[in-house]
């Protein structure tokens, strides 16, 4: 089966767009029912079971943070940050009848009271054909800084 | 416990963070040192005169190491009380809860760490991990989910809790939530998922300590204290503080897995954690928040004071003669700074 490029490179965007704007709620949205979201620490490969993840979560624990994130008093997003991110390098590839791995970079730049910063990353998205669009069924970030202090990540990427 | 830096010009021998290894050779001119630190070579050694003892120039040691269940401890002075008299038995036991959950008594610190920091006095975390007061108001957006998700009040951090606050002594404190365990209903479900889920594990711990003891070991599911100065035992992790200037601080979480347990267990425990800690937790950033909140406050000229008076007039001595107070006073911070001044005030001749 072949894909529309267009429609994969303009999910992507969405996608950036809701997070930069942190319109969490329709973000969360387009996460299949049984999604995994995953940023791995310390290394871009590891064994989740018995090592720490920045964040591991299924839909459900995603839906928990967000509403920590939007409940007016997760502090840290108090002022909150500015967020603006590009995604690039896209690459799409097949996987069986109804599902693409897509893989990309982003660049996130983070301002907060006057200071900045700049995360970057390769993202792993499995993404399954729904209703003439697509849901993420895995999103995998792998960060640059995976193995560095990182003060706050609680906005999500 | 060596000085990763090499007797020569200092640079430092070793680049990795962990692993195993023979020899180190720096590689600014070639000087090479055993694994023991003794030195093994230097390159063109006639250019040194008859004087050059090799033995003069081995890695640099701490000048005393010492160990507790298997985390070391180094001083950087020679003379000084000793872990032991540092530590002292009430911490210990303490040490014995966080590492006796596991069935073999050792805990397994390969799971990764967690690396976040904020702008501000280190200080402001240590006194943090034994705050009693804060969780209710700072983390109170993770703690309504809990009670939305679990259908249950987390009563540890009320005014009114059973728990206690201690100062061990040496700066030492410990959030001592032990009676409260006992009776609190979520401890109680957590303990009974775990026979649930694991029930050869639970059998285990019964085999080694007898009923009372695993029941009370998950209970208490570990232990919340700050061993004075920068380590801190809380639940199922080890935090070690690391001051980076005045006003910037990382800080270092590794999860501790249980050795002799079921997977389940383990990463179980690892995805508790991730929820709550970590650059992306939904605990510790808000903390983060505070700490640089404070570090600004603090520039202010006109007031420079804390108050950090709460629950002064309700002290209480225990039969060991350490001082206790209830969950939510600030004795605990009391204590660590008490002993935080003292040392500074003794300088450079001061116990360390």
């Amino acid at each position: 089966m072949s894909f529309d490029r267009d429609a994969v490179e303009s999910f992507l965007f969405l996608e950036a767009r809701l997070l930069d704007g942190m319109a969490y709620e329709a973000w969360l949205e387009l996460f299949d029912e049984k999604a995994l979201y995953w940023i791995p620490s310390n290394r871009d490969h590891i064994d989740p079971a018995r090592e720490v993840s920045i964040v591991y979560a299924d839909r459900e624990q995603l839906g928990f943070r967000i509403d920590q994130l939007l409940s007016g008093s997760a502090w840290v997003q108090d002022p909150q940050p500015r967020l603006c991110r590009a995604v690039s390098n896209i690459e799409i590839r097949e996987a069986g009848d109804e599902d693409l791995e897509v893989e990309s970079v982003i660049q996130l730049m983070v301002l907060r009271r006057q200071k900045s910063r700049n995360l970057m990353g390769r993202v792993h998205h499995r993404l399954r054909r729904h209703a003439g669009g697509f849901r993420i069924v895995q999103k995998k970030v792998v960060l640059v800084d995976n193995d560095e202090v990182i003060d706050d990540l609680t906005f999500l990427v | 416990m060596l000085l990763n830096r090499c007797t020569h010009r200092a640079a430092s021998v070793c680049q990795a963070e962990r692993g195993n290894a023979r020899s180190f050779r720096c590689a600014y001119h070639g000087w090479s040192f055993k694994n023991t630190g003794e030195l093994a070579g230097v390159p063109y050694a006639d250019g040194y005169g008859p004087d050059f003892r090799k033995e003069d120039f081995g890695l640099r040691s701490v000048p005393r190491v010492d160990s507790y269940r298997g985390f070391l401890f180094g001083s950087v002075q020679p003379t000084g009380i000793t872990l032991r008299e540092h530590l002292g038995a009430p911490v210990m036991e303490q040490m014995d809860l966080f590492c006796d959950l596991s069935p073999s008594g050792k805990i397994d610190l390969s799971a990764g760490t967690h690396r976040y920091g904020f702008d501000g006095n280190w200080k402001l975390q240590v006194e943090n991990t034994i705050d009693g007061y804060h969780p209710n108001f700072t983390h109170q957006a993770f703690f309504k989910g809990v009670k939305q998700r679990m259908g249950a009040n987390m009563t540890l951090y009320e005014g009114t809790s059973g728990g206690f606050n201690r100062d061990l002594g040496n700066g030492l404190t410990l959030l001592d939530s032990r009676e409260f365990s006992r009776t609190d209903p979520l401890a109680k479900r957590r303990v009974d998922m775990i026979k649930l889920m694991a029930k050869p594990y639970y059998e285990a711990l019964v085999d080694r300590h007898g009923e009372a003891h695993a029941e009370d070991l998950l209970r208490f599911n570990g232990t919340h204290m700050n061993v004075f100065p920068n380590l801190m035992l809380l639940q199922n992790q080890v935090r070690v503080v690391r001051p980076i200037r005045v006003d910037r601080t990382d800080i270092h979480v590794q999860p501790a897995l249980l050795e002799g347990v079921p997977d389940v267990i383990n990463t179980m425990r690892l995805r508790m954690h991730e929820q709550f800690y970590g650059p992306a937790g939904g605990g510790n950033p808000d903390d983060g928040e505070m700490f640089e909140r404070v570090q600004v406050g603090l520039r202010a000229s006109v007031d420079p004071w804390l108050f950090i008076g709460r629950g002064l007039h309700r002290e209480r001595q225990d039969s060991d003669g350490t001082r206790y107070g209830q969950m939510t006073d600030e004795l605990s911070q009391r204590g660590i700074l008490h002993h935080w001044r003292k040392l500074m005030l003794a300088g450079e001749s001061g116990e360390s």
